[in-house]
């Protein structure tokens, strides 16, 4: 998990890395910790400490490990000669390692070959069946195929076996709401929030699916017209779906537990309670008000969009406004 | 009132620091007997899978509240079902599990090799400290104990007059047996250090059985009331804006 | 860390001094032949000054508080891990090769 303090560390060493500044190997160190992808960084500065034998050996064991993580770097900025390379130093000092041979496999991945990459894997998964990474490889390589029923199959077989595994059910929650199977993806969700509650973002992926569908229209207007800082847009935003009173009614109440669990910042969640109230009161218009909703929920949420939006991007006040009165006269 | 005893400066040289030298080399030695002898075992699927239902079963426990009745329903059949829950374990099934386990040979092997690599060196140690060092009062610890310290400092010399802060040789062994955790885990890493406490705690919990522990959380799981959280949370969310935008 | 790393030396001479005195006071007793009942006002005294230093120290020598709201600014999440296990290299690297241009010496 990143949070907002190890955002702006990582963001402050990139910077400084970046302008020539010291601390390259801090600034590796951290963007493996949290996990984020920046090959093109990592691969530059990377480099910059594996071609200086000095620095280079002054890391001492921990050389090995950056090898492989430039590496992948590399795959992943398809500088494949440098990729090839690193294996190559990693596989002269560890002959026999399943590690280096998972590389390997990657290795193939990143040059298309997935029939060879399939094969290196299923040799693999002989001597160690239950390596968890090696599975994982094989969906990616049919996700990275576009073969998404395929890879949703792997998936679904190794979560039998490994279902604890939070990143996995992520991934499948990934791939199904890029095929727009929502109710799929809700229990995905589901299973994340159960093992991680106190992550507001997966509170937050968990209302988008399950939110209306008349929302869609809606809140793919506001996302094109306002630009959207909360971390949490751009790929993962899963728009509504499932639809009906009650799916709104659950969206509403995930959107309220993410504004609890982010202390009122994601913009998106401000959103989320806005649209949901409004459709609400459209669904229900006309039938008796049997459940006592907040009304204030709503002013709340647009009285804080508003002030967020008059602190970081006056220029866009109007807009805001106009789609806030529009979205409670409809 | 006990006089000082004069203790030789040749008990020194010659017994306690050979004494404390030879039991960490001892322990060194054994550390890297046990990792030669350290079959890579494959584990074994269906005791990973096991493991893995215990821990999403005691995850839905923990955060029930935060799915909504419908969806902890659905969960909660699924693993605690009579037919094919994942938590049930038919009956015939789970006697059979213990035996199982003491049949498969790789396991008494693991098992014997551990022993062996503990037991064997703790005993010739031992009979050689017996046989050359009893006796002796091999140091003096600077500070006054009581009474009850004396069996465990002065294991093997029979005498109720000597002051309780004399350490005999046999117990300087011991000390040191138990003493060496953290210069073990200094010289070899941290997780890398032989502690035969621990080892034996492990020795206990042998024939754990994986069926008794998803029966355990079968029952856990069946009896826990499921009260919606997020109700409440429109509630918190509410006073949360209310301070933001205030 | 300088002025709460004195308080705590302070703090822990002073609990090493109301040690030394109650051993003073004992001997004194044995030598009277009295009873001992409880230790004299001004080492209790001393026990709780110590105690307080010794709390105070140990509370702010360490380090800082950090909080454990799940919205405050150190533990408010802003975006989830790359999900680098399934990461594809299918991508648009592909096609806008990056520019840079560096190998790996060996």
């Amino acid at each position: 998990m990143v949070t907002k303090t190890e955002e702006t560390q990582l963001n402050r060493l990139e910077n400084q890395v970046d302008n020539g500044g010291g601390g390259a190997w801090e600034y590796l160190c951290l963007v493996k910790k949290l996990k984020v992808r920046r090959p093109d960084k990592v691969l530059r500065h990377g480099l910059s400490i594996l071609n200086d034998p000095k620095k280079r050996s002054a890391l001492g064991p921990d050389v090995w490990t950056l090898y492989e993580q430039v590496s992948i770097a590399a795959m992943d900025c398809q500088c494949l000669d440098v990729a090839k390379d690193c294996i190559k130093v990693l596989q002269k000092q560890f002959p026999e390692s399943k590690r280096v041979g998972r590389l390997e496999g990657i290795l193939l991945e990143a040059k298309g070959l997935w029939a060879e990459a399939e094969k290196a894997y299923s040799s693999l998964l002989e001597d160690n069946p239950l390596d968890p990474v090696l599975h994982k490889r094989r969906v990616a390589i049919a996700k990275a195929q576009g073969n998404f029923p395929t890879a949703i199959e792997w998936l679904n077989k190794y979560l039998e076996t490994f279902m604890a595994d939070h990143d996995a059910w992520r991934e499948l929650a990934e791939i199904y709401v890029s095929l727009q199977m929502y109710k799929q993806a809700a229990f995905c969700y589901e299973e994340l929030i159960l093992s991680q509650p106190t992550v507001p973002l997966y509170h937050l992926a968990y209302a988008d699916v399950s939110a209306s569908s008349i929302g869609v229209i809606t809140i793919a207007r506001l996302m094109r017209n306002f630009h959207l800082y909360s971390g949490f847009c751009g790929r993962d935003t899963v728009l509504y779906t499932l639809g009906g009173v009650e799916n709104t009614l659950l969206a509403k109440k995930y959107y309220a537990s993410t504004i609890d669990l982010t202390g009122g910042k994601n913009t998106k969640a401000l959103f989320g309670i806005c649209l949901c109230s409004s459709a609400i009161a459209q669904l229900t218009k006309g039938r008796n008000k049997e459940d006592k909703e907040s009304p204030e929920l709503q002013s709340l949420a647009a009285a804080a969009l508003e002030k967020d939006y008059k602190q970081r991007a006056p220029a866009k006040l109007p807009l805001l406004t106009s789609a806030l009165k529009s979205l409670k006269t409809s | 009132m006990a006089e000082d005893l004069v203790l030789d400066t040749a008990i020194r040289d010659w017994v306690l620091i050979p004494l404390s030298v030879v039991m960490v080399l001892i322990g060194i030695l054994r550390y890297f007997v046990s990792k030669l002898m350290r079959s890579s075992q494959v584990p074994d699927p269906k005791i990973v899978k096991e493991g893995q239902v215990i821990v999403r079963a005691r995850n839905l426990r923990a955060g029930a509240n935060f799915i909504s009745p419908k969806s902890f329903r659905a969960r909660r059949v699924y693993f605690c079902n009579e037919e094919n829950g994942l938590l049930h374990v038919p009956k015939g099934q789970a006697q059979n599990a213990q035996a199982q386990m003491f049949s498969d040979p790789n396991m008494a092997m693991d098992m014997m090799k551990k022993n062996l690599s503990m037991i064997i060196p703790q005993t010739l140690t031992f009979a050689w400290v017996n046989f050359f060092f009893s006796g002796f009062v091999a140091a003096k610890i600077p500070f006054p104990l009581t009474q009850r310290f004396r069996s465990m400092l002065q294991n093997g010399i029979d005498l109720s007059t000597v002051d309780v802060s004399y350490v005999s040789s046999r117990s300087w062994y011991f000390l040191n047996l138990f003493g060496l955790r953290g210069l073990f885990s200094l010289i070899l890493g941290e997780e890398n250090a032989t502690d035969d406490t621990q080892r034996m705690m492990q020795m206990s919990g042998f024939g754990f059985d994986p069926s008794k522990s998803l029966g355990a959380e079968k029952d856990s799981l069946d009896i826990i009331q499921h009260e919606w959280a997020l109700p409440k949370f429109e509630q918190r969310a509410e006073t949360v804006l209310k301070d933001l935008v205030g | 860390m300088g002025s709460g790393f004195i308080v705590g030396v302070l703090g822990v001479s002073i609990l090493a001094h109301a040690a030394y005195s109650t051993v003073q006071y004992r001997g004194l007793l044995k030598i009277m032949e009295d009873e001992f009942s409880n230790p004299p006002m001004n080492v209790v005294i001393e026990l709780l000054l110590g105690l307080v230093l010794c709390m105070w120290a140990a509370l702010t020598v360490p380090g800082k508080f950090l909080s454990i709201h799940p919205d405050s600014e150190e533990n408010r999440m802003v975006s989830l891990p790359g999900n680098l296990d399934f990461m594809i290299f299918n991508h648009r690297a592909k096609v806008f090769r990056s520019e840079i241009d560096m190998k790996l010496k060996l």
